[in-house]
């Protein structure tokens, strides 16, 4: 068997995989600085264990496209003749199920906390000779939490889109959305000096529910593309459009009659099948310039194989139940 | 989330950001944070609260028919006048207190507690630790100072059940004052009124507090308030208590 070529990506896309790397690591320093200010401010609030929780797990997305953009372009072996492309959206698939998993943690966390009435202690500390409430420090080490991931996300959006990167896409969302966790904690403590101390485990949770929302839709479409679901864009709004570009530039061609591309994502890229009905017998060495001439539509597209058919309506091959 | 409508994304946290700084100068006034249960304004209103003392010499040392004396009481005493309020003592064991607490049927519990003893009871709270009380040893002036123990014998009295302990730094501890012997196990604050150099090796360190119900903050921040204030002449207190 012959082994697959790595795509190769052009060079603005590889000039946005230098920025998304680089947003990356400077995110994971602002990332531990903030995990860092959160640690030092638990006191025994539920909602700032689960917001803490919550920014230590948003290092799983980052990490994990850091790792994935490096490994996919590992060249393929014999062992793994079609490369390590996919690696994308193996690592989607495990940012998403850790999400939801802690976040299913979190809701039981806070629900317990909540049912045996549990009285969040929170008292004073001396900061510069100061006596101040620990409560205010809690609230400043969320505030300072939720201006960044808000900035990064919107920084993190337009690579997402230029790479078509699932994950940093998925991890560009989280962040955008993380303000409302650090307030929602924030909320929490300012709700237990008012003396409602249901106040904290119920943010907790509101904080938690959201995180499970992330994870079960992140889950899904990571099991979606794994599953080789229609291609669709980025944001998971629309259908991709470039099954339908690629088969318009067979349809021009003289030699072909009709086509129906059978196309599936993996990672970033788009592969597959288009099957052809071709006007008469046709050359091999036709079929070669069509299918180089694909590669020039999209950098996306790739090693994406003609099949002549006598009707691409029918599938070809398999047996009929 | 649309990316199509960017411009708006901004607006609510914003809102929120203005409500929060709203609620921050709203209640940096008095009265925050305040009792889910209203401990400290009923101290106030009934003028008086109810403490619970265990005993713990030199901390807290109870006796039938006497008034409970020691630090701890001597610090809660002063704490209700500086309320203006009583104290109205009850006398139990570690366990009975802090369930009584737990329940509502007391503000208060000392016993010279550490932060680490108090975990053991999850129904109850701790106020931070307003003295760390460390278990050194210390030389006999004009003999030298070692830096290790080992193999060295340390006045260890068995009351303060340290043997172990000096046994885990390579001590051996001995009951008897000899000839060779120049190293005493002694408590910090008794070094003072010592002739002893303290040799920098800590045995032990006990992190006290008071046992405050939990989550009755407005409280616990005013229980706090005092013991920092209070904190540095706890030293002195102990030794006056120890005569």
């Amino acid at each position: 068997m012959t082994e697959r070529i790595v795509p190769v990506l052009p060079e603005e896309q590889q000039r946005s995989m230098q920025r998304a790397r680089r947003l990356q690591w400077t995110w994971m320093l602002f990332l531990a600085s903030i995990v860092t200010a959160i640690y030092f401010a638990l006191g025994s609030s539920q909602a700032m264990k689960t917001a803490w929780l919550e920014d230590l797990l948003s290092f799983v997305p980052p990490i994990a496209f850091l790792v994935a953009s490096r490994v996919e372009r590992w060249a393929p072996t014999s062992r793994f003749p079609l490369g390590f492309i996919r690696v994308t959206s193996i690592a989607y698939l495990v940012s998403a199920v850790a999400l939801a998993g802690v976040a299913l943690f979190m809701i039981y966390d806070a629900t317990v906390a909540l049912v045996s009435t549990e009285h969040p202690t929170i008292g004073m500390v001396e900061i510069f000779g100061v006596n101040l409430w620990f409560g205010w420090v809690m609230i400043a080490a969320l505030v300072y939490s939720a201006v960044p991931p808000v900035i990064f996300g919107r920084l993190k959006m337009e690579p997402a889109r230029e790479l078509h990167d699932k994950v940093l896409w998925a991890d560009a969302l989280m962040n955008k959305a993380d303000w409302m966790t650090g307030l929602a904690a924030a909320a929490g403590v300012i709700g237990i000096g008012f003396g409602w101390w249901w106040a904290d485990a119920v943010a907790a949770i509101l904080i938690a529910m959201d995180v499970l929302h992330d994870g079960y839709k992140h889950t899904r479409a990571a099991i979606s593309d794994l599953m080789d679901e229609v291609p669709r864009t980025v944001d998971d709004e629309d259908l991709d459009p470039l099954p339908s570009r690629v088969k318009a530039y067979l349809d021009g061609l003289d030699w072909v009659e009709d086509t129906k591309p059978r196309l599936r994502e993996e990672g970033r890229f788009l592969t597959g099948t288009v099957f052809v009905k071709p006007r008469s017998a046709v050359d091999p060495r036709r079929i070669r310039e069509a299918e180089e001439g694909m590669a020039e539509i999209h950098w996306r597209l790739d090693n994406i194989s003609l099949m002549p058919v006598p009707d691409p309506e029918a599938f070809p091959l398999g047996r009929r139940r | 989330m649309r990316s199509s409508r960017p411009d708006r994304s901004w607006a609510l946290p914003l809102r929120l950001v203005t409500l929060g700084l709203f609620a921050f100068v709203l209640s940096a006034c008095d009265g925050y944070p305040r009792d889910p249960d209203h401990t400290l304004t009923r101290v106030l209103r009934t003028e008086r609260f109810i403490a619970v003392a265990v005993d713990h010499s030199p901390w807290v040392a109870t006796a039938e028919g006497r008034d409970p004396s020691g630090v701890e009481v001597d610090l809660v005493e002063t704490f209700a006048q500086d309320l203006g309020v009583d104290v109205e003592w009850r006398r139990a064991p570690a366990f009975e207190a802090l369930e009584a607490m737990e329940r509502g049927d007391a503000d208060l519990v000392v016993g010279g507690f550490t932060k680490e003893a108090l975990k053991a009871h999850t129904g109850s709270s701790s106020t931070y630790a307003y003295v760390t009380e460390r278990l050194v040893v210390a030389a006999e002036p004009g003999t030298p100072v070692p830096r290790a123990l080992d193999g060295l014998k340390v006045v260890t009295p068995p009351e303060l059940m340290a043997d172990r302990l000096v046994t885990d730094e390579n001590g051996i501890p001995t009951v008897e004052d000899g000839p060779e012997v120049f190293l005493h196990a002694v408590l910090d604050w008794t070094l003072p009124e010592r002739d002893l150099v303290p040799t920098g090796i800590v045995l032990r360190r006990e992190d006290h507090v008071f046992a405050v119900p939990k989550g009755e903050n407005a409280w616990i921040t005013r229980v706090e308030r005092f013991l920092r204030q209070r904190a540095d002449d706890v030293g002195a207190m102990l030794r006056a208590h120890d005569q």
